[in-house]
């Protein structure tokens, strides 16, 4: 069986804003997600002979456009490797109060850095709302993987966004060591003044 | 903090949970420091944004990208494939004309390359002259010299004896020419060292400037010529060395001593 170009065309309609949607939550870049949509379109052209029509082809393209975009993503942390980009530190947004669109961005931004499987293990989780079942299907790995993957998200996460986060207890910790040296101060000065006393 | 509650936080914001581990967490949730964790990842959780929530690709015009890329791949990969096929043609030609000029010095002779590590030896050259290679030295000449000059290279400490001849006998070495007709000398100009030093024996050498052949020098019998490579000055002085030529002469009267023990035993 092959797929017509009338078949061609309707396969790509209806299905172009969903995969291009889920190529750019993994990619998050809209020129890089359309580009691995006409890949996986191309790719699908060039088997029509071949490819099997018996069964619905959206999961064949959703599985495509996933694959060929975690591909996408390590190539691009390969490159970013070799050009050793580095990333203003956060730390210096410590003491100002970020707004909540802010704090958005930075998230993003963390999930931007993290290592590709890791990303696209938790895009399809929380935005493509899979299942942990679904996701080890789809990427071809164990529900274990997706379960520490996950895990594993969520810590970076927290640890790349710590100086947000932790900004009460600084200010908390900040207090509490003035207060040990004003105490410390005061105890110097009682004793000076028994020394002199005496 | 173990990997594990990380997973167990991620299950429980995604609705994984099952009501045991949902037990497991909220034990573990009892202490201070790990619901403010929680707290946190929470927080970070809800505020991540879905890149694509008003996103609507063009649909049309991506049609039309596919449309332009479906049509002609055929003579797209033909072009590219005769465009490969010429330029590595290209390269070829480029690369063997590269090799045949380096190899093919000296009237088109073939280069021979001699290299010692550890060890002393001794090369005979095409017209008998002998040389004494001292360790780590590198000298390359061609199978047979041509018609208008003797010319070698050398890299490291040699010891000349140059067989008198018609035309010139010319030894290059790391920036210098040493020019000689028919004498014995030792030239010692490694590429690390900073100067290369030649010194006479017998007969006459002219040692010069590989870049300035105006600038040179001649020597005579236990003369040093020196020659600095950073500032391209060229020296002459009486040689105060006695043991320059003691390197060549130190292995090969290990191996005599060892071809006369072997001698002996024969003999018994």
């Amino acid at each position: 069986m092959s797929i017509s170009t009338i078949q061609y065309e309707e396969l790509f309609r209806s299905n172009h804003k969903n995969l291009c949607r889920l190529a750019n939550r993994i990619v998050n870049d809209r020129a890089g997600a359309e580009d691995i949509v006409q890949d996986v379109f191309l790719k699908v052209w060039n088997s029509r002979d071949t490819i099997q029509t018996d069964r619905p082809l959206g999961g064949y393209l959703y599985t495509a456009t996933t694959n060929t975009a975690l591909n996408y993503l390590e190539s691009i942390s390969r490159l970013n490797k070799y050009r050793k980009e580095y990333q203003p530190s956060n730390e210096e947004k410590t003491s100002q109060d970020i707004s909540l669109k802010e704090l958005q961005s930075e998230v993003q931004k963390a999930l931007d850095r993290m290592p590709p499987k890791c990303k696209v293990i938790f895009v399809l989780s929380r935005f493509e709302e899979l299942r942990y079942k679904q996701i080890a299907e789809q990427l071809n790995i164990s529900v274990k993987t997706v379960e520490n993957q996950m895990g594993k998200a969520l810590e970076i996460m927290r640890e790349e966004l710590k100086p947000f986060l932790t900004r009460e207890f600084l200010i908390i910790a900040a207090t509490a060591g003035l207060s040990a040296l004003l105490h410390f101060l005061s105890l110097l000065l009682i004793i000076l003044q028994v020394n002199r006393n005496f | 903090m173990e990997p594990k509650y990380w997973d167990l936080i991620a299950k429980k914001l995604s609705g994984e949970i099952t009501a045991e581990e949902d037990r497991e967490l909220n034990s573990w949730l009892q202490s201070d420091s790990n619901a403010q964790t929680f707290k946190q990842v929470s927080k970070l959780w809800e505020n991540t944004e879905d890149p694509s929530r008003d996103y609507t690709p063009d649909a049309e015009t991506e049609w039309q990208k596919l449309q332009a890329k479906i049509n002609q791949p055929k003579v797209l990969f033909l072009k590219r494939y005769w465009l490969k096929m010429a330029a590595s043609i290209l390269l070829l030609l480029g690369l063997t004309y590269l090799l045949s000029t380096l190899f093919k010095t000296s009237g088109g002779a073939t280069l021979v390359e001699v290299v010692t590590t550890d060890s002393v030896m001794v090369v005979y050259l095409p017209d008998s002259s002998r040389v004494y290679l001292n360790k780590n030295t590198t000298l390359t000449y061609p199978e047979a010299f041509n018609s208008n000059e003797r010319l070698v290279f050398l890299n490291g400490e040699g010891f000349f004896e140059v067989i008198p001849g018609n035309v010139p006998f010319i030894i290059a070495c790391n920036g210098t020419r040493t020019k000689v007709l028919g004498t014995s000398f030792n030239i010692k100009g490694y590429e690390e060292d900073e100067e290369v030093e030649v010194i006479v024996v017998t007969g006459h050498v002219e040692l010069s400037d590989e870049d300035d052949s105006s600038s040179k020098i001649v020597l005579e019998p236990n003369d040093r010529g020196a020659f600095n490579k950073k500032h391209s000055g060229i020296s002459k002085s009486k040689n105060t060395r006695k043991d320059f030529k003691w390197w060549a002469k130190h292995d090969l009267e290990k191996d005599i001593k060892k071809i006369i023990r072997k001698v002996k035993r024969k003999i018994k």
